[in-house]
């Protein structure tokens, strides 16, 4: 009797077993979330910088991203286009970096159909939703402080890029706020690139030199147009012109380690893109998020750009591309 | 059940419960390893997917663009409000100049004037549109619910008819509401076939395809199924699937399980096979084993075999300290025990069966004797010879004493008075050249003793101890008692006991010649009857004569000591 029991326990055994390795197995596909964002551009290393955080993150994250752009960041139609396209397809989050601050009508029905919409890296006035970017207004007064102490006194001039997105205003104003509070130094000239492209900075970058050619300090509020206005300074030989950019870029970065650029005010794009997806799902998790969220913007020079440009390269990889 | 020696058992054991062993490893092992693979199969695959969503992604994107970027263009704009014959060939150029390698062509449908700008691969051409041409058209630009999401079907305004993914851009005039042309932007099913499913990772053993959001199939290996409903999968396959997040088209691929675990599965079938060949060569060391440790238990049943056909002389051999060697040991002392009881008993037995074949020969003879003597007697008083009726009368009497069950317990009365019968022959015998004398107290006559027991004591005092040459011998026969015991004493004042005899008799070697009912007889008796409580001594005088002396426990029942 005991040994059929035995017996019995083994066949049971071996069954169960048996049963359970051929149990039918299915994968779950588990839907994940969809979160759109809309970029300006995907021009500069910047946004690529963004992209690559974004897309880092929705890995960490286990959401979907799609990520769109129009083909320049002035292209407001396209953008616009493309982001009723995005609100049309019901995604669970937009962010959305304005290539036009004041036009953004199209965001209202987004609203309507209650998708959250998120700012990433530029803000629009329009509406009040989180942002999730550089303090751009800081930013500014980052660069004011630097040139505060690099000049004594004397005349700086600003090449902004355009003035419909609101990053490229707030800088301004942070610069000219504390230039004109806290030091004696004098703004000469804002000259105003429509396309904040590389090109446009080269020329403003002449005209400057034309009508203020004793202006010691230019401030230029995007990496691409200090590249632009350190080319047309190279290109016409001239010198002792000290040169602050805004964003973390390694062409940038490299040109402030050769001291052909004075600082830039960082601005880690891959943080950007990241802390995006990091604070929309942390919100659509139900979470509270802060209605501004500041990623560091720090000064770079030639002292500490070392250790950005090691740690820029390495957390991106970006040497491997 | 089988008939099975122990041995057969304790191997048929092992080799079942390792065999159960062997068989539940193997399956777990290949449980877990089926797991595993699968899902390490479906990872890979799921990131292979991912990969190919992703391509695919980028080229809908790409498809995506071009028509936002065709809709919203100037030129295009301006071309199509101020339509006529010469800004044809400007528009197909416009056209052809937004489509990239992925794109496979961009219509731009007039929709006014039912007029169809086609910028291919191979031509630049307008076509007016047939009824078919209208209603697919109609169809494509119909509005959608995700204009990220290609829609999918197949291009009934060419000749090959084949299918491809379509984004639709409307363009609007200044002044109107209406639509006045369509942008379509064709990606040729076949493209994404190569580019994303074949051009990219290794299914080759497994089949992959795209289906729409809507379940239909949009790209695959077989042709026939394109535009169909996927259909539904079995068990015995294993499915991964990947949603590319911008189109929302899924990428499916279908392997058959057996192909992916089929590896794992022969060497299952290995391990059994090698279990069970194992398990048979392991039969030679387990059954060696076994035999060792069987050797002790073998040899202590075919002990007990032996015992059981009974022979007590053989013990089983103690090995060494274990279980079996303790059963041996007291097996062994068992038999020890039941061989010295079984001596006990016969010794007994033997003993008790010779007293009473002696007592049944000397039975026989009394009877014809005192028969013949009875007519004897009758003789005699026929002659008027009363003394001669007298001696056989008491000759007689004691024959029926002790003719009547020897074994039996009489009163210690009619054992005497059997005594003074035998004097009275004796000394009839021997012309009265001795006297006798009784000193039974009363309180003792209903004692019982075993029968003929003071009579071969008396016999032994006239024939051994008195001097029958001279006439004064006396034999005093004395019965006392205290308050357990009984004490019979037969006294003569002959010659005495020379120290030999005395052990001779002691001994109970010495016989009378007259009867054979000796004092060895007496002493036997007594041993049988009460062991070590029943007593003969014999003591010599001091000059002359010795006595012999009984000693018993008092009974007042003829049974109580009968065996």
């Amino acid at each position: 009797m005991k040994r059929n029991a035995g017996k019995w326990i083994g066949v049971f055994l071996l069954l169960s077993l048996l049963v359970t390795g051929c149990g039918g197995k299915t994968e779950e596909i588990t839907e994940k979330q969809t979160i759109c964002v809309v970029l300006k551009a995907m021009d500069s290393v910047h946004w690529m910088s963004v992209e690559d955080g974004l897309k880092q993150a929705a890995n960490d994250y286990g959401v979907s991203v799609n990520i769109l752009w129009p083909a320049n960041e002035n292209d407001v139609d396209t953008q616009n286009t493309i982001l009723e396209d995005v609100i049309a397809s019901k995604p669970d989050a937009i962010a959305v970096s304005p290539c036009d601050s004041e036009q953004v009508d199209i965001l209202d029905q987004a609203q309507q159909a209650d998708i959250p919409c998120f700012y990433i890296d530029t803000k629009a006035k329009q509406f009040d939703f989180p942002y999730i970017g550089a303090d751009n207004y800081n930013i500014g007064k980052v660069a004011a402080m630097a040139f505060e102490e690099y000049l004594d006194g004397g005349k700086v001039a600003v090449i902004m890029g355009n003035p419909k997105q609101s990053t490229h205003a707030e800088r301004l104003q942070g610069f000219t706020d504390y230039i004109e509070q806290h030091t004696d130094i004098e703004i000469c000239e804002t000259e105003v690139s429509e396309t904040s492209s590389y090109l446009e900075s080269m020329k403003c970058m002449e005209a400057i030199c034309q009508q203020n050619p004793d202006a010691q300090g230019i401030f230029c509020t995007s990496a691409l147009m200090v590249l632009g206005a350190m080319q047309q300074l190279e290109d016409t030989g001239t010198e002792d012109i000290a040169l602050i950019g805004v964003d973390m870029q390694s062409d940038a970065m490299s040109s402030v380690e050769e001291g052909k650029i004075l600082a830039l005010v960082g601005q880690n794009g891959y943080e950007i893109g990241y802390q995006t997806i990091r604070t929309i799902v942390q919100s659509l998790d139900g979470g509270e998020i802060e209605q501004n969220t500041y990623v560091d913007t720090p000064l770079i020079t030639q002292e500490n750009v070392a250790e950005y440009l090691e740690k820029y390269l390495t957390e991106r990889g970006e040497g491997n591309d | 059940m089988m008939k099975l020696r122990l041995q057969e058992k304790i191997v048929c054991s092992i080799l079942l419960v390792s065999m159960v062993v062997s068989v539940i490893l193997s399956v777990v092992f290949y449980t877990n390893s089926v797991n595993v693979i699968e899902e390490n199969y479906v990872s890979s695959v799921t990131d292979k997917l991912t990969v190919c969503a992703g391509m695919f992604d980028d080229i809908m994107k790409e498809a995506y663009y071009t028509a936002v970027n065709v809709s919203s263009d100037e030129r295009v704009q301006r071309l199509i409000e101020s339509y006529d014959e010469d800004s044809e060939s400007a528009l197909l150029d416009v056209l052809d100049s937004y489509r990239g390698s992925e794109i496979n062509s961009i219509y731009c449908y007039l929709a006014e004037k039912e007029l169809l700008l086609k910028a291919t691969k191979s031509e630049l051409v307008a076509q007016s549109c047939s009824e078919e041409d209208l209603a697919w058209l109609e169809q494509v630009t119909a509005e959608q619910e995700n204009p990220l999401c290609p829609k999918y079907g197949t291009d009934e305004t060419e000749l090959l008819k084949k299918q491809s993914f379509l984004y639709t851009k409307p363009i609007f005039n200044a002044d109107s509401d209406e639509a006045a042309a369509y942008i379509v932007v064709n990606v040729d099913e076949r493209d994404i076939f190569f580019d994303c499913l074949q051009g990219y990772g290794d299914f080759s053993d497994s089949s992959s395809y795209i289906t729409t959001p809507d379940g239909r199939i949009a790209s695959g290996t077989n042709l026939k199924q394109l535009g169909q409903t996927a259909p539904e999968p079995d068990e015995h396959v294993l499915i991964t699937s990947v949603t590319a997040s911008l189109s929302e088209y899924q990428l499916t691929s279908i392997a058959d399980r057996s192909v992916i675990t089929g590896d794992i599965a022969s060497t299952r079938n290995k391990i059994f096979f090698l279990a069970l060949i194992f398990n048979l060569l392991a039969i030679v060391p387990i059954l060696i084993l076994v035999r060792r440790m069987m050797r002790p238990i073998k040899n202590l049943t075919e002990t007990m075999a032996q015992v059981g056909q009974g022979d007590l002389s053989v013990r089983a051999e103690v090995y060494s300290d274990d279980e079996i060697s303790r059963l041996s040991q007291g097996f062994n002392n068992m038999i020890q025990q039941v061989e010295d009881l079984i001596d006990e008993l016969v010794t007994e037995k033997l003993l008790k069966k010779e007293a009473e074949i002696e007592a049944l020969r000397y039975q026989i003879t009394p009877h014809f004797m005192y028969n013949t003597l009875n007519s004897i007697k009758y003789a005699a008083i026929l002659q008027n010879s009363s003394e001669i009726a007298d001696q056989l009368e008491a000759f007689i009497e004691l024959l029926q004493m002790s003719a009547s069950d020897r074994g039996a317990f009489i009163t210690v009365q009619q054992e005497i008075r059997m005594v003074q019968n035998y004097v009275k022959l004796q000394m009839f015998r021997y012309a009265n050249s001795f006297t006798v004398s009784f000193d039974v107290l009363p309180e003792v006559e209903d004692c019982y003793i075993p029968g003929l027991l003071i009579q071969p004591l008396v016999e032994n005092a006239i024939l051994h101890g008195i001097d029958l040459k001279r006439s004064d011998g006396h034999i005093t026969v004395r019965v006392f008692r205290d308050d357990r015991w009984l004490a019979i004493k037969v006294e003569d004042n002959g010659r005495g006991i020379t120290a030999q005899d005395l052990a001779l008799l002691m001994s109970g070697e010495r016989r009378s010649k007259f009867s054979g009912i000796g004092v060895r007889n007496v002493r036997e008796r007594l041993n049988l009857y009460y062991g070590e409580k029943g007593k003969l001594e014999f003591y010599s005088g001091e000059s002359k004569g010795a006595s012999a002396v009984i000693t018993l426990p008092i009974s007042h029942d003829a049974e109580e000591y009968t065996i």
